[in-house]
C-alpha cells in the first residue's frame, strides 16, 4: 500500500513537474529578455552579439572580449566607440545606450554596396527626410512621422497623406525627391532641434551629404527599396533605434512579422516546379533593367528573369529598341506604382482600372499583357508585403487569391489599429488590362 | 576793360577732349561694374531659405576671418555656416565664371573674328556634355570617388578639352581660316552631341533627367572645394588674354593684316584657344552649360564702351561677373527650392538686356 501511494506521489509530481514547465515555456517565462526570434541584427556599434537589441548581453560579451575569452574580430560590433579596441570605454558607451543617456553611437552607414562606420547624436529628437513612399513608409510604421520636420519630394510623387496624415504637418524642405539642401535643413536645426536627416542608401539621394555631415546633421540611410528581407529589417531596426522608439515594441513585431511572410513566401515556393519568366515594367514606357529594385523583387518572389543577351538594360516599348522583347518568352510582368503615378490612392481606393488601362497600354503588344497576366501592385507597401503580393501574382495557383491581403491585414491590424483599415474593401493588385 | 577772350579750340584739343572722355566713360563702366558686384555679393549672400539680413551678412564674414567661434548648433553658427561655407563659394562661382566665360567669349570672337562665335563653339561644351552622360548614365570615370561628384567634373574636364585637341591637331595641317576651324568645332560637336543623345535615348527616366539638369547650367551646391580649380584658370585665363589684348585689336583688322604687322596669327590662335579651354572647361564641368553670357555680354559691352579689347575684357569679365551673380539672386528669389537654374534666368534677364540695347543704340552688332 505504501509503494502504490508513493507511486501515486511521484507520478502527480512529474505531472505537476510537467504542466508547469509547458505553462513556462509556452507563457514565455523561461528568458525574460527573450520576446522574439528574429534574426535580423541591429546594425549598431555595441551591438556586441548582433542581434536585435543592445541590452547588458553585450555588455557581458564585451567584457569576455576584454578578458581574453572571445575576439575582437568574431564580433565587430564591439568596439561600441569605434576606435579598433575593446575596453572600458565600449562598456560605459552601451551603458549610455542602456541608460538612454544622449550621446553619441556608431553605427553602419551604407551608401550603395559600400558600408562605413558613421557616428551620430543619439537619440535623435527631430530629423528631416525624404518623402518617396520607400522612405515615407518607415516613418508611418515606426510612428515618427511628426518627428520629421521637413521633406523632400517630387511634385510627381507626393506622399500619400491619406496613408500617413501626420507628414502634412511636416514642411516642404525640398521639390526634389533625391536632393535637399543643407541651407533649407539648416532653417529646422534652429527652429526644431533637427539633428538628423533621413535618406535612402542609393547614392544618387543626397548626393551632398558631406555638406550635412560637416555642419552637425547626421546622414542616417536606409535601405528602403532593397529587395533583401534582412537588409529592410535591419534598417527598420536602425530607425527605430536611432530614433529611441525600440521600447515600444513595433520594430520588433514588424521584424517578427516580416520573417514570418518571408519564410512562408520561401516556403511555398518550394513548391514551384515551372518558373514563370517574368520582368518588371513602369509607367514610363519602359520594362526594368536586371538590377533594378523591382527586377529583383521578382527574382525574391520565384520569377525566373528573361535569359537572353539583349536585356542588359531597361527596355524602351515605345520605339523600336525594346522590340526584341516579343521575340522572348514572357510569361507575366508586374508594375509597382505608388497612387500618386496613377492619379489615386491606394488606401483610400481610389485607384480606377481605367486609369490602369490607359497607363499600361503601351504593354498591349506583349503576349503575357493579351492573357491577361499583368499586375499593377502598390508602391506604399513595405518590402515583405510587396513580395507576398508580387509572388501571389506570379503564382496564384500555389499562394492563393487574397494570401497578400491576409498578411497585409495582419499588418495593419498590428501596427495601426487606429486607423481602421480594411483591406478587404480595397485592392492593392490590380491587371493591367482588367475590366473597367 | 575788354574782356579776355579765349582762342577757339583746335582740331586735336577736341579730338583729345573727346579722348579723355571716352577714356573716363570706359573706366567709369568698369567701375560701375565693380560696385554692381560688390552690392550683388552682400545681397547674394543674404538670400536664400534663411533670411540674414545684410549688415548682419558683413558681420558673421568678418567675424569668421577674424576667428570668432559660435557655439556648435547655436544660431549664430548655423548662419556662419550658411554664409562663409554655401553662400560664399556660390556667389564667388558666379563672379568667376560669369568673368571666364565672358573673357572667353571676348577671345573668341577676336580669334574667330566673327561676332556669332561663343565660348562653347570649339565644342567644349559637347565634350563636357558627352563626358558627364558617360559618368552618369554608364558610369564609368576617370577619376573615382564613390562618395562624391568627382569622377562627373573630372570626365567633363577632361572630355571638354577633346574637341579643343582635335582642332589644334586639325588646324596645321588645313592652313584653316576662321569659318573653318568654326565648322570644324560644330563637326565635333555633332558628333559628341549624337553620341551624347545616344546614350540619353536608352537611359532610364532618372537617369535621363540627371543629365538633362546639369545641360541646363547652374551653380546651386557649389563649395569651397569647386573654387580653386576655377579660380585659378580664370585668372591665369584673364591675365593672359588680357596680356594679349593689343594684338587682339589688331587680329580685328582681319588676318592678313595683322600678318603685315607682325602678328604670328596661328600661333596666337592657338594659345588662345588653348586657354579658354581650359577657362571654359574649368567652369563647364562644375556648372554646366551656362549660356549666353560667352556670346551677348561682349557685345553689349562693346556697344556700351565700343571695341578695345584692353578694356572690353576687364569690362567684361566684371559686367558678366555682375550679370550672372544677380541672375543668380533672381533664381533664388523665384524658386528658393533651386526649380529654376541660373541658365534658365540668364536668358530671360539678358535678352531683353541686349534686344534693347539693339534697338536704343540701333548700332551694328560687329
Amino acid at each position: 500500500m505504501a509503494s502504490k501511494t508513493t507511486m501515486i506521489v511521484a507520478v502527480a509530481v512529474v505531472a505537476i513537474i510537467v504542466v508547469a514547465a509547458a505553462a513556462v515555456f509556452f507563457m514565455g517565462g523561461g528568458n525574460n529578455d527573450k520576446r522574439l526570434d528574429i534574426e535580423s541584427a541591429l546594425p549598431v556599434y555595441g551591438n556586441a552579439n548582433e542581434d536585435y537589441i543592445i541590452d547588458q548581453k553585450d555588455i557581458d560579451l564585451i567584457q569576455e572580449i576584454i578578458d581574453g575569452k572571445k575576439s575582437l574580430s568574431s564580433y565587430p560590433l564591439a568596439d561600441a566607440n569605434c576606435d579598433s579596441k575593446v575596453d572600458s570605454a565600449d562598456i560605459d558607451k552601451v551603458k549610455s545606450i542602456i541608460d538612454k543617456t544622449a550621446t553619441t553611437v556608431w553605427h553602419i552607414n551604407q551608401i550603395d554596396s559600400a558600408k562605413t562606420p558613421t557616428e551620430s547624436k543619439w537619440p535623435i529628437k527631430a530629423a528631416v527626410g525624404f518623402a518617396t513612399m520607400n522612405i515615407a513608409v518607415y516613418y508611418k510604421m515606426l510612428g515618427i512621422e511628426d518627428r520629421i520636420k521637413a521633406v523632400a519630394f517630387s511634385n510627381a510623387a507626393p506622399p500619400d497623406y491619406d496613408l500617413i496624415p501626420g507628414l502634412k504637418n511636416a514642411a516642404r524642405g525640398s521639390t526634389s525627391s533625391t536632393s535637399f539642401e543643407y541651407e533649407e535643413a539648416s532653417k529646422y536645426v534652429t527652429s526644431d532641434g533637427v539633428t538628423a536627416i533621413v535618406t535612402s542608401v542609393n547614392s544618387t539621394y543626397l548626393k551632398n551629404w558631406q555638406d550635412f555631415e560637416d555642419h552637425n546633421i547626421d546622414v542616417i540611410r536606409i535601405d528602403a527599396t532593397g529587395v533583401k528581407v534582412n537588409s529592410f529589417l535591419s534598417s527598420v531596426l536602425l530607425l527605430s533605434f536611432m530614433f529611441d522608439t525600440l521600447d515600444d515594441g513595433k520594430a520588433y513585431k514588424i521584424c517578427e512579422f516580416s520573417e514570418g511572410v518571408m519564410k512562408d513566401v520561401t516556403e511555398k515556393a518550394k513548391t514551384i516546379t515551372t518558373p514563370v519568366v517574368a520582368i518588371a515594367c513602369n509607367t514610363a514606357g519602359t520594362l526594368t533593367s536586371p538590377t533594378s529594385d523591382y527586377t529583383l523583387l521578382l527574382k525574391e518572389a520565384g520569377a525566373k528573369l528573361i535569359d537572353d543577351s539583349r536585356y542588359t538594360g531597361s527596355v524602351n516599348m515605345k520605339n523600336d529598341s525594346g522590340a526584341w522583347i516579343y521575340e522572348v518568352q514572357l510569361d507575366k510582368m508586374i508594375g509597382v506604382r505608388v497612387g500618386s503615378a496613377l492619379g489615386g490612392s491606394w488606401y483610400m481606393g481610389t485607384i480606377t482600372q481605367e486609369k490602369l488601362n490607359e497607363m499600361y497600354d503601351y504593354l498591349k503588344l506583349l503576349n503575357c499583357y493579351k492573357n491577361n497576366d499583368c499586375y499593377c501592385i502598390s508602391g506604399e507597401l513595405p518590402i515583405p508585403l510587396r513580395l507576398a503580393y508580387a509572388a501571389e501574382a506570379l503564382y496564384p495557383d500555389i499562394y492563393g487569391q487574397g494570401y497578400a491581403d491576409k498578411y497585409h491585414q495582419q499588418f495593419c491590424d498590428m501596427l495601426w489599429p487606429d486607423d481602421g483599415w480594411d483591406i478587404s474593401k480595397l485592392t492593392f493588385i490590380y491587371k493591367m488590362n482588367g475590366k473597367a | 576793360m575788354d574782356s579776355v577772350e579765349t582762342a577757339p579750340m583746335s582740331d586735336e584739343d577736341n579730338m583729345v577732349r573727346q579722348y579723355k572722355a571716352h577714356l573716363i566713360k570706359k573706366i567709369l563702366f568698369i567701375i560701375l561694374c565693380l560696385v554692381i558686384v560688390i552690392v550683388a555679393v552682400g545681397i547674394s549672400l543674404g538670400i536664400g531659405s534663411r533670411e540674414i539680413g545684410f549688415e548682419r551678412v558683413y558681420e558673421l564674414l568678418f567675424n569668421h576671418i577674424i576667428g570668432v567661434q559660435y557655439p556648435e548648433g547655436s544660431v549664430d553658427w548655423v548662419e556662419d555656416a550658411v554664409v562663409w561655407d554655401f553662400r560664399l563659394p556660390r556667389t564667388l562661382f558666379a563672379i568667376i565664371a560669369g568673368a571666364a566665360l565672358a573673357v572667353a567669349g571676348v577671345a573668341m570672337q577676336g580669334v574667330m573674328n566673327n561676332p556669332l562665335a561663343d565660348p562653347y563653339t570649339t565644342g567644349i561644351s559637347s565634350g563636357a556634355c558627352f563626358g558627364v552622360s558617360v559618368s552618369i548614365i554608364l558610369g564609368l570615370n576617370i577619376a573615382q570617388n564613390q562618395f562624391s561628384n568627382l569622377g562627373q567634373i573630372v570626365n567633363a574636364f577632361i572630355f571638354s578639352l577633346i574637341p579643343v585637341a582635335l582642332i589644334l591637331v586639325i588646324s596645321p595641317k588645313t592652313k584653316s581660316s576662321p569659318a573653318t576651324l568654326i565648322l570644324a568645332g560644330t563637326a565635333i560637336a555633332y558628333i559628341f552631341n549624337a553620341l551624347n543623345t545616344f546614350m540619353m535615348v536608352t537611359t532610364e527616366e532618372e537617369t535621363l533627367a540627371e543629365v538633362y539638369l546639369w545641360q541646363v547650367g547652374s551653380i546651386v551646391g557649389m563649395t569651397w572645394d569647386d573654387i580653386p580649380l576655377v579660380f585659378f584658370t580664370t585668372v591665369i585665363g584673364v591675365v593672359i588674354i588680357g596680356l594679349l589684348s593689343q594684338k587682339l585689336n589688331i587680329l580685328s583688322l582681319g588676318e592678313t593684316s595683322a600678318k603685315s604687322l607682325g602678328i604670328d596669327v596661328d600661333g596666337l590662335r592657338s594659345i588662345l584657344l588653348v586657354v579658354m579651354a581650359f577657362m571654359v572647361a574649368a567652369v563647364v564641368s562644375y556648372a554646366g552649360i551656362i549660356g549666353f553670357l560667352g556670346l551677348v555680354t561682349p557685345h553689349i559691352v562693346r556697344m556700351l564702351i565700343d571695341s578695345d579689347n584692353k578694356y572690353v575684357i576687364p569690362a567684361s569679365a566684371l559686367f558678366s561677373g555682375a550679370l550672372l551673380l544677380t541672375c543668380d539672386v533672381v533664381s533664388r528669389i523665384v524658386s528658393p527650392m533651386g526649380e529654376v537654374a541660373v541658365g534658365v534666368v540668364i536668358s530671360f534677364v539678358g535678352a531683353p538686356i541686349f534686344l534693347y540695347l539693339l534697338v536704343r543704340k540701333n548700332a551694328n552688332l560687329w
